[in-house]
C-alpha cells in the first residue's frame, strides 16, 4: 500500500483558504453555500457509485469513481478529501482490494465530516477572507491515522 | 490572500462572446461559468459529449473541454466543435498529473490548456486571448468576405433598370440600422439582399444569423428565436442560445416571416420593443445588439388585412420594404447570371464549358422561370453536367424546358400566323403530340409564315439558323417545300 499518500491526506487541513479566498474573490458568500451545496449532492452519488464498483470488485469504476470525485474535491479545495480519493485510486489501479476498502471508509468518514462542515452555513459564510485559525482541520480523522 | 496582487491586477472584460463549457463535474463546471459570466462572458453550458453533439447549432467563439468526460473524452469534442468551427480555439481542461494528455491536445490543434483545479485568473487571460483571437479571425474572414461582396452584388444586381434601383436602395439603408424588409418571389435572392446589407455595413465582423420561420414548427419558434432555459420544457436538457443572442453585433435574418405563428409574433412585437430578450423558461431580461432584416415572398400588408400578421409588429419590421423583381421581369439580366453561374461552377468543378450557344440562351430567355435565380443556377448545373464540348446548346438544357420553349414557340407561330388558338400539345382527342411532330409543326409554322426564310424563321423559333439548318437535314425537311 502507498501510505504517502495516506499520511499526506492526514498532514493537510480539510479546506484550502486559498481556494476559498479565490472562490469568494468576486462571489458572493450566498454563492458558496450553492456550489458547497452541489458539491456535496454530487459527491454523495459519485460515493454511492464507488461503493457499488467496491462490492463488485471492479478496479477501473473504483478508479474512475475515485477520479472524479478527487476532481470535485480540488474544484472547492477540499483537501484532505482530494487526497484519499487519489489514494483510493490508486489502490483500486493496484487491485489492493484490502487497502481499497480501507482508503474507501477513510473517504466515506471524511466526507461525512465535509458534509457537516460546508452545510454549516455560518463556517461558509465566515469564509470571505478565511484566516489561518480558521483553517478547518480534522482531528479525529487525523489522530485516526 | 494576495490583495495587492489582484487590486493590481485587472482582467480585461469579455464583450459577451460565447464560451462552451464542457465539463461533466457540476461543482467545476457551476464554478468555471461563474467566473466566465462574471467577466462578461455569455457561458453555454454541457455536460456531456452527447449534449454538445445534440446541439449543432451553438456558434462559441471559444471552449473549455474536459478531457476527462463520463461519456466520451474531450478529444472527440474538439474534433466536433473544429469541424462545426475550424477557426474556434479550444481549451483542454486536464488534470495536473496528466500534462502529456495536454500536450497530446496542443498537437491535435488545442488553442491552449489548464490543468486542475482551474485557476480563475489563469482561466480568465486564457479566454480572453483565446476569444481576441476567433475575433480575429472572424474579422479576416469577414474582410475577406466584403472584398467578395462586389461579386455577391453582381449576383443580385444586373442591368436592368429593377436592378439598379434595388442597388440604390440597399446602399441608402447600409450604414444604419433601419428595419429593412426585402420582397420577392422564391429565389429571387431575398437571402444574398440580407448579406450584402450585413456585409457593407457597421455591423459587418459581427455574425449573420438567418432563421427560416417557415422551416421552423410553430411550437419550437420561440425557442429557436429567444432560447431556453435548461429544464423549460420537456427536452430541454440544457440552456440554449436563440438567434437574437447568437446575432449579437451582427445581423439577424427573419427569412419567410410572414409564416411566423400568432403566439411567436407577439413575443417577437415585445422583444423589439424592449430591445430585450427573454429565454424560454427564464426571467432574466438580456439585451439584444442586432441588426434586423425580415425577408417574405408574402404580401405582407394583405396578411395584415387578413388578420394573420400583427399590424404593430409589420410597423416595426417594414421601415423600409425593398422589392425583389422575379427573373422573368429583368430577363436582360440572364446572360450576366449563366455567366456569373458558369464561372461559379468552374471554380468548384473544373468544368469545360466556356459558354452557352446564343439558341439556348434564346431558349432560356423565353422560360417563364417561376422559380427564379436558384433555379436558373440549377438549370445551368445540369446543362454542364450534360454537356460534352465546351458550349452548352439546346440538346444539354433539361428536357423540360426544350420541350416548354417549343411549345412556346409553336404557340407563338400560330398566334402571328393565322390567329390559330394556342395549341396546348394535345390532339384533338386529348392525346399527347409526340415532340417530334410538336417541333415539325413548328418549324413548318414558322417557315411557312417568312415565305421559307431559314434566318427570319430561326428568329421565330428562338434558335440560331445553323441549328435551323441542321433540324431540317434530319427532319427531311427543305425550306421552301413540305410547308403544308
Amino acid at each position: 500500500m502507498t501510505e504517502p499518500h495516506k499520511s499526506r491526506a492526514l498532514s493537510l487541513p480539510t479546506l484550502s483558504p486559498v481556494r476559498l479566498d479565490e472562490i469568494l474573490r468576486d462571489a458572493t458568500p450566498e454563492f458558496l453555500v450553492e456550489l458547497a451545496a452541489l458539491f456535496v449532492r454530487d459527491v454523495e452519488r459519485r460515493l454511492k457509485n464507488i461503493e457499488t464498483s467496491v462490492r463488485e470488485r471492479d478496479p477501473r469504476q473504483t478508479a474512475l469513481g475515485a477520479h472524479t470525485v478527487q476532481g470535485a474535491a480540488a474544484s472547492l479545495g477540499v483537501l484532505r478529501m482530494r487526497s484519499l480519493a487519489e489514494a483510493l485510486e490508486a489502490d483500486a489501479a493496484r487491485q489492493d482490494w484490502p487497502a481499497v476498502d480501507q482508503s474507501l471508509d477513510r473517504l466515506l468518514a471524511e466526507f461525512g465530516y465535509v458534509r457537516r462542515l460546508l452545510q454549516t452555513s455560518d463556517i461558509v459564510l465566515a469564509a470571505p477572507r478565511v484566516p489561518s485559525d480558521m483553517v478547518l482541520m480534522n482531528d479525529e480523522l487525523k489522530a485516526e491515522g | 490572500m494576495n490583495a495587492e496582487a489582484n487590486a493590481s491586477f485587472t482582467l480585461p472584460s469579455g464583450q459577451g462572446e460565447i464560451v462552451a463549457v464542457v465539463e461533466d463535474d457540476p461543482t467545476a463546471r457551476r464554478l468555471v461559468t461563474t467566473w466566465l459570466e462574471g467577466a462578461g462572458f455569455t457561458v453555454v453550458e454541457y455536460e456531456s459529449a452527447q449534449a454538445v453533439r445534440d446541439d449543432a447549432d451553438g456558434k462559441p467563439a471559444a471552449a473549455c473541454i474536459d478531457i476527462g468526460l463520463g461519456d466520451g473524452d474531450g478529444f472527440e469534442v474538439m474534433r466536433l466543435m473544429r469541424e462545426r468551427d475550424p477557426d474556434i480555439p479550444i481549451i483542454m481542461v486536464t488534470a495536473q498529473r496528466q500534462v502529456d494528455t495536454a500536450v497530446a491536445a496542443m498537437r491535435a490543434g488545442a488553442y491552449d490548456y489548464l490543468t486542475k483545479p482551474v485557476d480563475r485568473d489563469r482561466l480568465l487571460l486564457c479566454v480572453r486571448r483565446a476569444t481576441e483571437r476567433h475575433r480575429l479571425m472572424e474579422s479576416v474572414k469577414n474582410l475577406q468576405t466584403a472584398l467578395r461582396t462586389g461579386a455577391v452584388l453582381d449576383t443580385i444586381v444586373g442591368g436592368s433598370p429593377a436592378m439598379r434601383e434595388m442597388a440604390r436602395q440597399v446602399e441608402r439603408v447600409l450604414e444604419s440600422d433601419v428595419a429593412v424588409c426585402v420582397f420577392g418571389e422564391s429565389g429571387t435572392g431575398k437571402e444574398l439582399v440580407a448579406r450584402a446589407l450585413h456585409q457593407g455595413g457597421p455591423r459587418r465582423s459581427g455574425p449573420f444569423v438567418a432563421i427560416n420561420c417557415a422551416a421552423i414548427p410553430a411550437s419550437l419558434q420561440e425557442s429557436e428565436l429567444f432560447g431556453h432555459e435548461r429544464g423549460a420544457f420537456t427536452g430541454a436538457v440544457q440552456t440554449r442560445l436563440g438567434c437574437f443572442e447568437r446575432a449579437r453585433g451582427g445581423t439577424l435574418l427573419l427569412d419567410e416571416v410572414g409564416e411566423m405563428s400568432p403566439t411567436t409574433q407577439a413575443v417577437l412585437l415585445r422583444t423589439l420593443q424592449e430591445r430585450t430578450v427573454r429565454r424560454v423558461g427564464g426571467n432574466q431580461e438580456i439585451p439584444i445588439d442586432v441588426r434586423i432584416v425580415c425577408a417574405t415572398h408574402r404580401d405582407l400588408r394583405g396578411e395584415v388585412d387578413a388578420g394573420r400578421f400583427r399590424e404593430d409588429l409589420y410597423f416595426r419590421l417594414v421601415v423600409y420594404p425593398i422589392h425583389l423583381a422575379p427573373l422573368r421581369e429583368r430577363i436582360e439580366d440572364l446572360p450576366l447570371l449563366v455567366a456569373h453561374f458558369l464561372e461559379k461552377l468552374r471554380s468548384r468543378t473544373n468544368h469545360g464549358v466556356r459558354r452557352v450557344s446564343a439558341e439556348a440562351l434564346a431558349v432560356l430567355s423565353r422560360y417563364r422561370w417561376p422559380g427564379n435565380v436558384r433555379e436558373l443556377e440549377n438549370v445551368v448545373h445540369r446543362s454542364v453536367l450534360a454537356c460534352g464540348g465546351d458550349e452548352i446548346g439546346i440538346q444539354d438544357l433539361p428536357p423540360d424546358m426544350r420541350e416548354s420553349a417549343l411549345r412556346e414557340a409553336l404557340a407563338d407561330v400560330r398566334g402571328s400566323a393565322a390567329g390559330d388558338p394556342v395549341d396546348d400539345g394535345l390532339g384533338a382527342s386529348g392525346t399527347v403530340i409526340p415532340l417530334r411532330e410538336l417541333e415539325l409543326r413548328a418549324i413548318r409554322k414558322a417557315l411557312r409564315v417568312t415565305g421559307g426564310s431559314v434566318a427570319k424563321a430561326a428568329k421565330l423559333l428562338g434558335i440560331g439558323r445553323a441549328t435551323l439548318y441542321r433540324r431540317l437535314s434530319e427532319l427531311e425537311l427543305s425550306p421552301t417545300q413540305d410547308l403544308s
